[in-house]
């Protein structure tokens, strides 16, 4: 029915978007096999800032998939019936996120083709073992529950109603193992830095339970972000309730990201001692300074557009707000790791070797300069204070693999029955005879199975 | 046990590069790649000090593997390509299994570890390994087999950093800083060996850690760069008058009990380390 009228506008739409999609894709691809040909020299990464656009993207990548988290696991652990229509988006969501966070840190690596060496050679006391371990669970369990979901609505859509029990029963089951192994990935993911005594600006306990706060954050902005779409371009019918209820939660969560960032700065700024305060000086003073400021100015301007009344209900607002917090945290997660990196705890001149001569060697044939080292004397190979701005062939690679998630769930959205209501029934060719079945309207009111 | 350790006489040292150049030619380090790095603790460029004429400081602090005992890169390294060597205790680079991930050189307080962006690059007509020839695998058995320690040419993408000159040390050789240091500022030695001239040296020397507030517990000790207030400070002018100690300085000594800043006061009377032999074979000789 709903399909009927837009068909041709959303059928040109779908394929133009997936053709753009691809497209930039395939500039990412471009870009990734220069790189592999030329080393990890045509970024701008160097022995002092030495991590980069790559693990900020792939720690963005971890916080994103928190919604699915959020969405299905707690609605099923929780009880919370109205966000159960969204469980399948959110947790689609979730899959694809969580993948592309796994296959952002190849591109990081400097020997992509060694990398089953992570599991002949695994060093148990790594955090990156045992973030890889926790991510793979967390797929795992992500792509169960989405198969789950699927599995019980195609059984409610043949009216066999002690199938759809039994498979809500597992969800639950499964949602209550998902809660604590989501947990565990931003706190893992969160102490791949927070351990480092080297860092003074990630070395605190707090960032933990900081990362599974702005995980949320970005996460519930994320879902907010595809329903509006999906709702407006692709018919999708989430519950605007739904959506609002969403954002009301996201507004709180973003109250207690900003809160525990103010106990990190006042616990640095009180004592004013060198050591606690100086890192905090360069996250907001120093080159990347915007970074910190940016992030505030969106994260207090996405809490007003949430909370505001008279903006709180509308699809674009909440559509705006979304989008502000999904770069709120991904400038969160920048402005931790280059200012970490900028001032080396034994800082004095020359400095630190950049690791590599100017870079340009073989490579001015594909423009790639380093920045910042000391540009008066060519050649000149030490560094006293971190720069970095990523090259083109950084925010090429990182465009792609956010083109490749946004295909996936594009894809998915079209392709998989994720549908709040199983009407979709042309968009599920393995249930032929679902078009047989009832057309379900109400999505809250048939779901209260569990007595 | 062996425990190989290095002890630096800040007092010694004049800051003149021989240790960073002798080690980038004995190691093959390809540009833009020092593990060995002489830094000037003073000033904001190198050879420069802190403060205005006459009252001036300045010391050297020459930079390389502190070779920690509780190591932050090898707990953080996912493939263990990082690792510290059972017999003696040197913190090696596996160049085979090493997959590049960096995050050893976040993990790093000491900034010794760099990184192979691209392909190595040498000088023009550098085409030869000009330093230590041919690969070398770890003999300990306890660190697994073919452990590529030493190569003279690294792939692109893998970490490096300064190894005590493993390639060295496994034939019973000292380090090649040891031996290109002109002022013998350098000392290399069994740690473990109570009586060994670094251990000594190490005790009446107050020898100090670099960060030891982090307790990784490097096996580098450094020897601070005490004043020495018997030195006769020129103030400008060549009059014989002026050859006498500025007041200042002086003052500034004795404020903060005869040391420089950055380093802890010595807890006794300092006993300047006895020279290093020039090949200390009897201890190298442990772990080969």
């Amino acid at each position: 029915m709903k399909s009927e009228g837009p068909t041709k506008t959303t059928h040109l739409r779908f394929y133009s978007l997936v053709a753009v999609l691809l497209a930039v894709v395939a500039l990412g691809a471009y870009a990734w096999i220069l790189e592999l040909q030329y080393g990890l020299a045509v970024t701008d990464m160097r022995d002092v800032v030495s991590w980069g656009l790559y693990i900020s993207l792939f720690a963005w990548f971890v916080g994103i998939s928190a919604g699915g988290l959020i969405v299905s696991s707690a609605s099923a652990v929780f009880r919370i019936q109205q966000w159960q229509p969204i469980a399948k988006l959110a947790n689609l969501i979730a899959s694809v996120a969580i993948a592309l966070a796994a296959f952002s840190i190849i591109p990081d690596l400097g020997q992509p083709g060694r990398i089953l060496n992570l599991f002949v050679y695994p060093n148990l006391t790594s955090p990156l073992i045992w973030d890889i371990t926790i991510i793979g669970t967390y797929l795992f369990i992500s792509l169960l529950e989405l198969g789950l979901l699927f599995s019980a609505d195609r059984a409610k859509g043949r009216g066999d109603e002690t199938k759809y029990l039994s498979r809500e029963r597992v969800v639950r089951g499964v949602s209550f193992v998902a809660l604590p192994v989501a947990v565990l990935t931003h706190s893992i993911t969160a102490w791949i830095f927070g351990l480092q005594i080297s860092r003074p600006l990630w070395n605190t306990a707090l960032l933990a339970p900081l990362f599974i706060a702005s995980a949320i954050v970005s996460g519930l902005a994320l879902v907010i972000f595809v329903s509006v779409l999906a709702n407006k371009y692709a018919n999708l019918g989430v519950d605007r309730t739904v959506i609002t209820g969403l954002a009301r939660l996201l507004s709180v969560v973003i109250l207690v990201d900003l809160f525990l960032l103010t106990s990190e700065y006042i616990t640095a700024v009180w004592p004013a001692t060198p050591a606690e305060i100086s890192p905090l000086v360069v996250e907001f003073f120093g080159p990347y300074g915007w970074l910190a400021w940016t992030q505030w100015v969106f994260a207090i301007a996405a809490f007003a557009i949430l909370v505001v009344p008279r903006w709180s209900r509308s699809s674009a607002a909440q559509f705006g707000a979304s989008v502000l917090l999904l770069l709120e945290v991904f400038f969160y997660r920048l402005e931790l790791i280059i200012p970490g990196f900028v001032n080396p705890l034994v800082q004095y001149p020359p400095g630190t070797s950049v690791g590599t001569t100017t870079g340009g060697v073989s490579l001015s044939g594909i423009g790639v300069a380093v920045s910042n080292v000391n540009p008066s004397s060519p050649g000149f190979s030490f560094q006293l204070v971190g720069a970095y701005f990523p090259t083109w062939i950084e925010w090429s690679i990182s465009i792609g693999i956010v083109a490749m998630a946004a295909l996936l769930i594009t894809l998915g959205v079209r392709y998989l029955p994720v549908r709040p209501a199983e009407t979709g029934q042309m968009s599920v060719p393995t249930t032929p005879d679902a078009s047989a079945t009832i057309i379900h309207r109400r999505p809250p009111s048939l779901d209260d199975p569990e007595v | 046990m062996t425990k190989y350790g290095m002890l630096i006489d800040l007092s010694r040292c004049v800051g003149c590069q021989s240790c960073a150049v002798g080690c980038k030619v004995e190691n093959n380090e390809p540009l833009g790649i020092w593990w060995n790095r002489v830094l000037t603790v003073g000033g904001d460029e190198i050879d420069t000090p802190s403060g205005d004429f006459p009252d001036v400081q300045m010391h050297y602090l020459p930079l390389n593997c502190q070779h920690c005992e509780n190591a932050p890169c090898v707990k953080v390294c996912p493939v263990q390509a990082t690792y510290k060597r059972e017999s003696d205790g040197l913190v090696l680079v596996d160049y085979d299994r090493c997959i590049g991930c960096r995050y050893c050189m976040a993990a790093c307080p000491y900034g010794v570890r760099t990184f192979n962006w691209g392909t190595p690059q040498y000088s023009p007509g550098v085409d030869f390994p000009v330093g230590h020839q041919g690969d070398h695998f770890d003999p300990d058995p306890t660190s697994g087999p073919n452990r590529l320690v030493y190569t003279p040419d690294r792939p692109k993408g893998v970490v490096e950093k300064c190894s005590y000159c493993v390639q060295r040390v496994d034939s019973g050789v000292e380090p090649f800083c040891i031996q290109v240091c002109p002022t013998g500022a350098r000392i290399f030695g069994d740690l473990d060996d109570p009586s060994s001239i670094i251990s000594t040296s190490v005790r009446d020397g107050n020898a100090q850690q670099l960060l030891p507030e982090l307790g990784t517990n490097p096996q580098q000790f450094f020897i601070p760069p005490y004043i020495q207030k018997d030195v006769v400070p020129i103030t400008g002018n060549s009059s014989p008058s002026n050859l006498v100690p500025s007041p200042d300085i002086i003052a500034a000594a004795e404020e903060v009990g005869g040391y420089i800043p950055g380093f802890k006061p010595p807890a006794g009377e300092i006993v300047p380390p006895p020279p290093p032999p020039a090949l200390d074979q009897s201890t190298a000789g442990d772990g080969a």
